[in-house]
């Protein structure tokens, strides 16, 4: 170390232990790690790692069945592990604040946004007049970028956007002024969009403020994006630690390197993301994208529409209606990946149950396999259901936990009568298991027994048990961490190949879409404003907000052009209640014309297959 | 042969609820998830202990649910009103009482016969009151010696020291159970190691130290029981003891058999409301605001007398003393769960709301499984925890309404023993002077440890099986 400045904050053989019953649990293992005043330290790792406990521990925040069993916590010379609950006070909100995860839970929903401010600022602060008090916490609600921040400060909190909520937590960790911020996984719970200004927003308070900030997170993207220094947690220890740019250059430690392996990205289309022993070798595939467009469509939607009519807010009032998806026409050629991007809230989840049946579309057609499938009652609808299944987000809600494995898994062949016997579905289901990576053993297990990645695993057999054509992927990979995430796009390559699989594939992450997916649909306010073979789309975009969407996405390219200010898309998606008139886009489109308020824009062919929605389709490369 | 059997509707409806409890619990012990949260309440030592206690009632209930007319005496059977069993064999005549007992009864025939003609303190020998005496020196007021209580106790004098001697003996003779089972406890909880990973071990010392004490009671009570009074006797000169052992089937019952009501009607009409939601939800819920907005206590003294009054007119030849008083409990039970499911509905209706928007519902919706496997399969188990716990919860507070209700004078037959009709009848006790105290006081600790052990019960229960607690312990 050259730098004569003392660091920030110290953090030498922190040790933190959990009393579980029965045993103890080691959460943190004699970790090191410096901080420098001004400076932002990545704490980067899996979930499990420890990343979260460190940061709490250095709060002073533990849950009761923590404790510190070694280490000091040296901040600015003094050691935290000695101070006493009373002291710590003094040193949380004022000299280290901290911004969590989940901004929906973390603000008092009774309390106005004002007050839960101004009872963060110092002491002395708070002591002064009201109307001074008042103007400090409009002034600091005015500072992170929150328009008409006099109306917001007597609002409550449901009253507010998750982006705005986030932003609002910020302001209460920074009303003492601290010089240490710890932000853990503060953009995780947010839209892409909204992710980057707020991480625009925490870039400019530190270097307004000249504030130290360790910024827990998962994100590889993030943290090339913010940090000076990176530390890479894995089961309590530090594997690596080096600076952003050494890092994101040339990952030392195996792990980091496993990681960047893992990432998804268009480059390494068509290959497996995990390396590892355990994956079945799969024969190479020819390209997917030989699908030639002479295939006789799998599956053919139309003018989907899918409202929700609101509760009526008075008697007299009209019903409000809510366009969750608002006529959607694509079609699928067997063995084609279809991703439908969008943010949440854009109707792309309606999407996918419509397309099953589970939600009757308002209007609109689904045409299977040259089958209409809408209108048709449950029981017609029943032996058609085994050609598509789903595979759904959440691993812990998707599957029953009082079933055993086996049960989950035959459910799909006991309900389509197929499968044979007892003995016959039993043989059926070691093929499955097998099929998705898993032991045998797992059969008699009850799902609470496995980890996420291998219940998404039993999720998937439970798909393909009933031999699907079409499966449809809720957002398969988002609740996974990065190494899981890979195991699981590989085995869904395997198992596409393998199988002949057909894929429509919803999610937000557009790393996984280039990596993925043969044609990409992207969604907004409940409408496909451009869809396209995937890597043109993602090359070069033709409607304003896929560009937006492309570089609001935090890329570890950016690392090295470090400084640069990249124009985010500014606000937040409009309620689909009360859509804006025209282009449902044109209030934050940066190029819109009085024509965009007006008119709805017809579909523009920029080339064969790639549609846009837009009156003035962009022609400029980006990438 | 002790006698003929004539159980009752309500003995085949206990034994028949003991029996579906069993199984499913069996059957929900195969998950081990499962067995982990039962094995976690049986670690908290309070539960433990109440589950012990709790046990002892039930198994006091199910003694008394084995009604039987005993086999009587040749002699006997002329004098008794008595029904002639076997007519067609005429030079071998058995016959049989006219009114049904249970096992526990025969098991307390010492202390059920020991009648005495009013009211005795708690182990006394005289009587509570004077009477006049005819002696040899003529007529006197004084207390009379008890016919039961202390009658083979010669001399008065030595009434304290018997009481002393037969309490050590009591205790001596529990010594001798107490202590092999010590060993035996011993023994099992050398053997499962104390610290093992995520598998918590039973209070075994807090179950031997319950049961340890349930003997030691119980040993010194049947010592002082088979020659005194231990609780006193009431008005008409029965045993208080006994009565406060008898109510405790009434009180089991009513909580049994109300939860067996209230339960389908809840589950059946709570997940339909949710799970299918529309004009069912809608239906469903005007049925129960409507219902809820009477009066609980009022709906139930209506449906209770009006039956009553019915059960007179039509019933009284054809049933027997007991089988009528039978009948109107079945019906308390009935009033009581009707009027009682709607708390458990609403929770069943709104956890269904949320369960079918789960992903492994809409994943055997996808399959085209009928609506009908999915209730069974997906929902039922999965609301399992919230029915326990409601279940463990009502329980007590349904025994203390009977109580409740009897004191007010619609519950249970006034024949029928009960807590709310010893309580009832104390009313009066307690306006007396010198003032008659034991009655109520039995009453009051019977119910108090069957209410007490169940509300135990119920926190770990809960503690064990809501999600939206685990994680905090």
């Amino acid at each position: 170390m050259n730098s004569v400045v003392p660091p920030l904050l110290d953090i030498r053989g922190l040790t933190v232990e959990f009393v579980m019953p029965g045993e103890i649990l080691l959460a943190v293992d004699q970790i090191n790690m410096t901080i420098q005043p001004g400076k932002t330290l990545a704490l980067l790792g899996e979930s499990g790692s420890g990343k979260s406990v460190t940061a709490l521990a250095m709060m002073g925040l533990l849950p009761t069945a923590g404790f510190i069993s070694a280490g000091d916590i040296i901040f600015d010379g003094a050691d935290l592990t000695s101070y006493s609950n009373a002291a710590m006070r003094s040193v949380r909100g004022s000299r280290i604040g901290m911004v969590f995860q989940e901004p929906m839970t973390s603000l008092d929903p009774v309390m106005t946004v004002g007050k839960q401010i101004t009872e963060a600022l110092p002491r002395e602060n708070r002591r002064a007049s009201r109307k001074s008090v008042r103007e400090q916490g409009v002034q600091l609600l005015s500072q992170m970028g929150i328009p008409e921040p006099q109306r917001r400060f007597d609002e409550f909190p449901h009253q507010l956007s998750g982006g705005m909520k986030q932003r609002v937590m910020i302001a209460i960790a920074l009303a003492g002024e601290p010089e240490l911020l710890i932000a853990d996984e503060p953009t995780t719970a947010l839209d892409v969009t909204t992710q980057a200004q707020i991480l625009d927003l925490l870039k400019q308070l530190q270097k307004e403020r000249n504030m130290a900030m360790l910024l827990v997170t998962h994100d590889f993207g993030i943290a090339a994006q913010m940090a000076d220094q990176v530390t890479v947690m894995r089961r309590g220890q530090i594997v690596e630690s080096a600076s952003a740019q050494d890092f994101f250059q040339a990952p030392q430690h195996p792990y980091s390197q496993q990681l960047f392996a893992a990432l998804p990205s268009l480059s390494k289309r068509g290959k497996p993301l995990f390396e590892s022993l355990y994956a079945i070798p799969v024969a190479q595939p020819e390209s997917s994208e030989t699908t030639t467009p002479t295939d006789k469509p799998l599956l053919e939607v139309s003018g989907l529409q899918v409202l929700f009519k609101q509760r009526s807010a008075g008697l007299f009032r009209e019903r409000e209606t809510l366009y969750a998806v608002d006529g959607v026409s694509f079609s699928l050629n067997p063995g084609e990946t279809l991703a439908i991007v969008g943010e949440s809230g854009c109707g792309k989840s309606t999407v996918i149950k419509s397309v099953l049946q589970l939600l009757r579309p308002d209007s609109g057609s689904v045409v299977f396999d040259d089958i209409e499938l809408t209108g048709r009652s449950q029981r017609q609808l029943r032996p058609l259901r085994r050609n598509l299944q789903v595979v759904f987000q959440d691993p812990y809600s998707s599957l029953n936990p009082r079933m055993r494995v086996t049960d989950i898994i035959q459910e799909g062949m006991i309900a389509q009568k197929i499968g044979g016997n007892r003995s016959q579905r039993e043989e059926r289901v070691n093929q499955l298991l097998e099929d998705v990576g898993l032991d045998i053993s797992a059969r008699e297990r009850y799902p609470h027994e496995f980890s996420g990645g291998q219940r998404q695993r039993i999720g998937i057999a439970r798909a393909l048990a009933v031999e699907p054509q079409l499966l449809l992927l809720d957002e398969p990979t988002s609740a996974l961490d990065l190494s899981v995430q890979a195991q699981i796009l590989d085995l869904l390559r395997q198992l596409q190949h393998a199988h002949g699989l057909t894929y429509i594939f919803v999610t937000h992450d557009l790393s996984v879409v280039e990596y993925f997916a043969d044609r990409v649909a992207v969604m907004y306010l409940g409408r496909i404003v451009e869809e396209g073979p995937a890597v043109e789309l993602m090359t070069r975009p033709a409607h304003p907000y896929t560009q937006a969407l492309l570089l609001a996405a935090p890329a570890i390219e950016v690392a090295q052009e470090k400084g640069e200010p990249t124009p985010h898309l500014l606000g937040e998606p409009p309620s689909p209640i009360h859509r804006p008139s025209g282009c449902h886009f044109h209030p934050r489109c940066f190029q819109a014309q009085p024509i965009c308020s007006l008119d709805y824009p017809q579909a523009v062919e920029i080339s064969i297959q790639h549609r846009a929605n837009c009156h003035f389709p962009l022609e400029t490369e980006t990438s | 042969m002790l006698g003929q059997p004539a159980l009752l509707i309500s003995d085949y409806l206990i034994w028949s609820i003991c029996l579906i409890g069993g199984i499913s619990l069996a059957i929900g012990l195969r998950n081990p998830l499962q067995r982990q949260r039962w094995r976690m309440i049986l670690s908290t030592p309070s539960a433990m202990a109440s589950a012990i206690i709790l046990l002892t009632y039930l198994a006091i209930a199910l003694l008394d649910s084995v009604h039987f007319r005993p086999l009587l005496p040749q002699d006997e059977a002329t004098t008794n009103g008595s029904i002639e069993a076997n007519s067609e064999q005429p030079n071998s005549t058995v016959t049989y009482a006219a009114s049904e007992i249970s096992l526990l009864d025969l098991l307390l025939s010492n202390i059920r016969k020991a009648e005495e003609r009013s009211y005795s303190a708690p182990l006394a020998i005289y009587a509570f009151s004077k009477e006049s005496l005819v002696t040899a020196a003529g007529t006197t007021r004084a207390y009379p010696r008890l016919l039961y209580g202390g009658a083979d106790l010669e001399n008065p004098a030595l009434h304290r020291s018997d009481i002393v001697n037969r309490t050590l003996t009591g205790l001596g003779l529990s010594l001798i159970l107490v202590i092999p089972i010590f060993l035996l406890f011993r023994r099992r909880s050398r053997r499962s190691p104390t610290l093992s990973a995520g598998n918590q071990t039973p209070a075994w010392r807090t179950a031997f130290m319950t049961i340890a004490g349930l003997l030691i009671i119980g040993s010194v009570a049947t010592q002082l029981a088979d020659h005194y009074h231990l609780l006193g006797t009431e008005k008409v000169g029965q045993d208080v003891l006994y009565l406060g052992l008898k109510s405790i089937r009434t009180g089991v019952l009513i909580g049994a058999l109300t939860l067996l009501i209230m339960l389908p009607l809840a589950l059946v009409l709570g997940t339909a409301a949710g799970y299918f939601g529309g004009w069912i939800d809608d239906a469903v819920q005007y049925l129960y605001t409507t219902l809820s907005s009477i009066p609980g206590v009022l709906l139930i003294a209506a449906a209770v007398l009006s039956v009553n009054l019915y059960l007179d007119q039509n019933l009284s030849e054809v049933t027997s003393l007991h089988q009528r008083a039978d009948l109107r409990l079945l019906l308390l039970t009935g009033i009581l769960g009707l009027t009682g499911w709607i708390g458990l509905c609403r929770l069943l209706r709104a956890e269904s709301l949320k369960l079918r928007e789960l992903d492994y519902v809409t994943a055997a919706r996808a399959f085209g499984v009928v609506d009908a496997r999915i209730l069974i399969r997906h929902l039922l188990p999965n609301l399992g925890h919230i029915v326990l716990i409601t279940i463990v919860i009502d329980f007590s507070g349904l025994v203390l309404a009977e109580a409740v209700l009897s004191y007010v004078g619609v519950g249970v037959d006034p024949s029928m023993i009960s807590w709310g009709n010893m309580i009832n009848s104390a009313r009066l006790e307690l306006a007396r002077e010198p003032l008659v105290w034991w009655s109520l006081a039995t009453a009051f600790i019977f119910m108090f440890t069957l209410v007490l052990c169940a509300n135990l019960f119920a926190d770990a229960v809960r503690d064990a099986f809501d999600p939206r607690l685990r994680g905090k312990q």
